[in-house]
């Protein structure tokens, strides 16, 4: 053969096994179906990890879903949405450990949806660390930063730092920084003694230092981040943490505050939990239980020396409440704030006077273990015990309640208005005939008629499957029937809530009626959604979490004979 | 339709020219010098039928739903008659007929298939070497017909569609003479052996699939759109013919 015909024969070779093409990983990966469906008011979110997207599902007219692919980094982490839902934070490790140039940093990608065009869009922020966890601001949206928080979680690379944080402001763009110009986001390292975050609250809007007028020093308004670790509380000063090195030998931001619950000088440590900050911003109060003592831990942050790095200091108040706590609030009685603490091994709650920890014992029909203030949404609506005058002015009103399994202990008002000077006249017991699992808020709605209400849900195993819809005015507690133990989800409008199973047995409940509507999906449901539509109206999604993803969509304002399946979701062209 | 009208009849035109130049017999023989003109040693008879296997390599990323490598293989068969000889030349038209089918499963769940019949036309110009066959250029204008499906567990009967398209293939080849070789003006049975490489082109489409469903089924649902499809690239065509 000569050279030229060889020549020939390679290059027609050479072209044809180029022009045999690999399909793009869209449509060879396998699809993950674990975890990655989350509900925005205007959309349900898919992460599709292989793909490196997220594809929003959005409603509109006819049952019919419209969809969107968003990039997001390598390797899907975890993902929150915002407590306005508006918004998804999907976190990722990007590609560890890199290797090339081309290997990608973690990420936190944001997809928000704007609440009055329903568009959709996105932005992403490089990180220097993978981390497996997000704290969400729970005031998002209504203070002039929002915040996220990435932090480390359990299951990690080969080698991490598990006190690193990193605090994202969102509502700036991302960016490197300078020297003088913090970068956003910002990763910093918190000071162990050998502990590890486990827990991370937000504080809202402070006032700081507390009786900074008294002191005769200044106060501004503060967002502080608590950092539970599993041996103390660490103190992140938010406001203050993309503040400018003060000196060369400092870095951005002011230092975290440590407050340890250990000597050192013993081998036995105490965890902290259920941490809880006054709402009051001039009081600048945080108080917290352990899991190995009796005591209530008060803090109020006060004026600090002039030499330290934060302008406040936490003075910590010791109150031993006779048995360990389960839940804690601080509560406004008519002696003034305290804390109350739920003791379920004496069936008790104990006030706590914050600063004296002259205490208040409180005889419970029951241990219960939780406690939720409901003042809100009772307002001054609410009535006195045994429907008697409405308490005083400024007092608060907790729904207490019991997880224990097996307990039906029903649900109790703690009415916290005659609480010091006649305490057992402040409890009221509505009968639950099943123990509780959890309690649902119902949002604040559209009719103010249904802002009273609670959804309880029982545990699963228990008699039958009810669930009960609690109405704290009228002090009632009407069961709904079930074959099975039904999953429970609450529309964002607050108008109505939906119970399904996994099977295809799906019921709407309207709050002005509780009568349950059933309705059959046409695929399998692993979780529903109530969405707005991006044109108008409401659509019920009940998403069929296998294979390629597929979802019966329901009018749901009026479901019934509306149903269209929409299929082979995570197949469709990006 | 009237740019491929043009290739057909300038093909034969612009062989019937050059044929002309090259072997003419001169316009007045000398009577010393008469003797017939030599036949044009073609080795084959007016019609001719090939059986063949054509592989094409789509690009098109529509595409890669179906097929794992890019390759798409079809049955071929032809016929065609020659319509017009002038020296070296000829030129023959013909219908042609492939089918191929390629499968794979989606995201390793879903199995998705696609069928690719097509109906061409052929008109192919031939340059004859002798006993050393011929070679070609073909063009072949005519419809695909694509079926598209893919079976998902959610839905209540598979996703699909169907269409037909415009297709129109270009390519060149060359026809080896197998058996007899000898015998050049005889018009009997012959045996061939061609390849011929060149491009396919098929009209692209949406793929928006619909479930299957019987008319007047009460399950409202909605399809999925796996982006558009150009089933175009190169092909090579090797066959085997029968000429007579």
């Amino acid at each position: 053969m000569s050279a030229s015909r060889r020549c020939l024969l390679g290059g027609v070779l050479a072209v044809s096994l180029a022009a045999c093409t690999t399909p793009a990983p869209i449509w060879t990966t396998p699809i993950a179906t674990s975890n990655v469906t989350y509900g925005l008011a205007d959309g349900v979110a898919v992460v599709d990890d292989a793909n490196h997207r997220v594809v929003l599902l959005q409603g509109k007219s006819g049952q019919v879903l419209v969809q969107q692919s968003f990039t997001i980094g390598h390797n899907f982490q975890s993902a929150a949405v915002s407590p306005d839902l508006s918004t998804l934070f999907v976190l990722s490790s990007g590609d560890q450990p890199a290797q090339t140039s081309q290997d990608q940093q973690p990420s936190l990608t944001v997809i928000q949806v704007d609440s009055s065009s329903r568009r959709p869009s996105s932005q992403t922020y490089w990180m220097p660390d993978p981390l497996s966890n997000l704290a969400i601001d729970p005031l998002w949206g209504m203070t002039k930063h929002n915040y996220v928080v990435a932090w480390s979680g359990s299951d990690t690379a080969f080698a991490e730092n598990p006190n690193e944080i990193v605090i994202f402001d969102v509502s700036r763009p991302y960016s490197l920084g300078s020297a003088s110009v913090a970068p956003n986001p910002i990763a910093r390292n918190i000071r162990s003694f050998g502990g590890t975050p486990q827990q991370l609250v937000y504080s809202p809007v402070l006032n700081l230092p507390a009786n900074a007028a008294s002191a005769g020093v200044p106060s501004s308004n503060r967002r502080l981040l608590f950092i539970e670790t599993n041996i103390d509380v660490s103190i992140v000063d938010l406001t203050h943490a993309f503040d400018p090195p003060t000196s060369t030998t400092t870095t951005f931001g002011r230092k975290e505050i440590t407050v340890q619950l250990t000597s050192g000088s013993g081998a036995s440590s105490l965890s902290p939990m259920g941490l809880v900050v006054d709402q009051t911003p001039e009081d600048g109060r945080f108080a917290f239980f352990t899991n190995g003592d009796t005591n209530v831990y008060s803090l109020q942050l006060l004026p600090a020396p002039a030499s330290s790095p934060n302008d406040f200091l936490p003075q910590i108040n010791l109150t031993d409440v006779g048995g360990s706590p389960s839940d804690i609030q601080f509560v406004r009685t008519d002696a003034g704030l305290r804390v109350a603490a739920l003791v379920p091994s004496t069936s008790s709650a104990v006030l706590v006077e914050p600063d004296t920890s002259e205490t208040t014992p409180v005889n419970l029909s029951a241990p219960f273990t939780n406690m939720t203030l409901v003042t809100n949404v009772l307002g001054a609506s609410a009535s006195g015990p045994d429907g008697g005058a409405p308490p005083p002015p400024n007092t608060d009103v907790a729904l207490l309640w019991s997880t224990e399994t097996g307990v039906a202990a029903g649900v109790a008002l703690w009415t916290l208005g005659t609480t010091v000077g006649q305490p057992y006249r402040s409890i009221e017991v509505l009968t639950v005939a099943e123990p509780i699992q959890t309690v649902l808020d119902v949002p604040p709605p559209l009719r103010m008629a249904y802002s009273t209400l609670k959804v309880l849900a029982t545990q699963t195993g228990g008699v039958g499957g009810d669930f009960y819809v609690l109405d704290l005015l009228a002090r009632t507690a009407s069961p709904i029937h079930t074959t099975t133990s039904p999953l429970l989800s609450i529309s964002p409008d607050g108008l109505r809530m939906w119970a399904y199973d996994q099977s295809t047995d799906l019921a709407q409940i309207d709050f002005d009626t509780l009568n349950p509507l059933p309705l059959t999906s046409q695929t399998p449901i692993s979780v529903v959604y109530d969405i707005q539509n991006v044109d108008h109206g409401r659509s019920l999604v009940a998403i069929d979490a296998q294979s390629t993803f597929a979802a019966t969509v329901f009018d749901a304002i009026s479901p019934q004979a509306t149903a269209r399946t929409n299929v082979a979701l995570l197949l469709e062209a990006p | 339709m009237k740019p491929l009208a043009i290739v057909a009849f300038a093909f034969p035109a612009a062989f019937a020219a050059s044929a002309g130049a090259q072997s003419a017999p001169p316009s007045s023989p000398t009577p010393e010098s008469a003797e017939l003109p030599r036949p044009v040693d073609r080795r084959e008879g007016n019609w001719r039928l090939e059986v063949g296997y054509r592989g094409s390599f789509v690009s098109d990323s529509g595409y890669q739903p179906f097929s794992s490598n890019g390759y798409f293989p079809e049955f071929s068969m032809a016929a065609s008659h020659t319509l017009l000889e002038d020296g070296r030349f000829s030129f023959a038209g013909g219908l042609a007929w492939d089918v191929g089918s390629s499968s794979s499963e989606v995201r390793q769940v879903d199995p998705a298939s696609l069928v690719m019949q097509r109906f061409t036309v052929t008109l192919e110009g031939r340059i004859h070497f002798g006993r050393w066959g011929y070679a070609y250029l073909r063009a072949a204008p005519g419809a695909a017909w694509e079926k598209v499906e893919v079976d998902d567990a959610a839905s209540p009967a598979p996703l699909e569609k169907t269409n037909w398209l415009f297709a129109t293939d270009l390519s060149a080849g060359y026809a080896c003479l197998l058996w007899p070789r000898d015998a050049a003006s005889k018009v009997e049975p012959r045996f061939w052996l061609q390849g011929e490489g060149g491009y396919g082109w098929v009209a692209g489409q949406e793929l928006t699939l619909e479930p299957a469903l019987p008319s007047g089924s009460p399950v409202q649902t909605t399809g999925v759109d796996l982006g558009a499809l150009a089933m175009q690239g190169g092909f090579f065509r090797v066959a085997t013919a029968v000429s007579f």
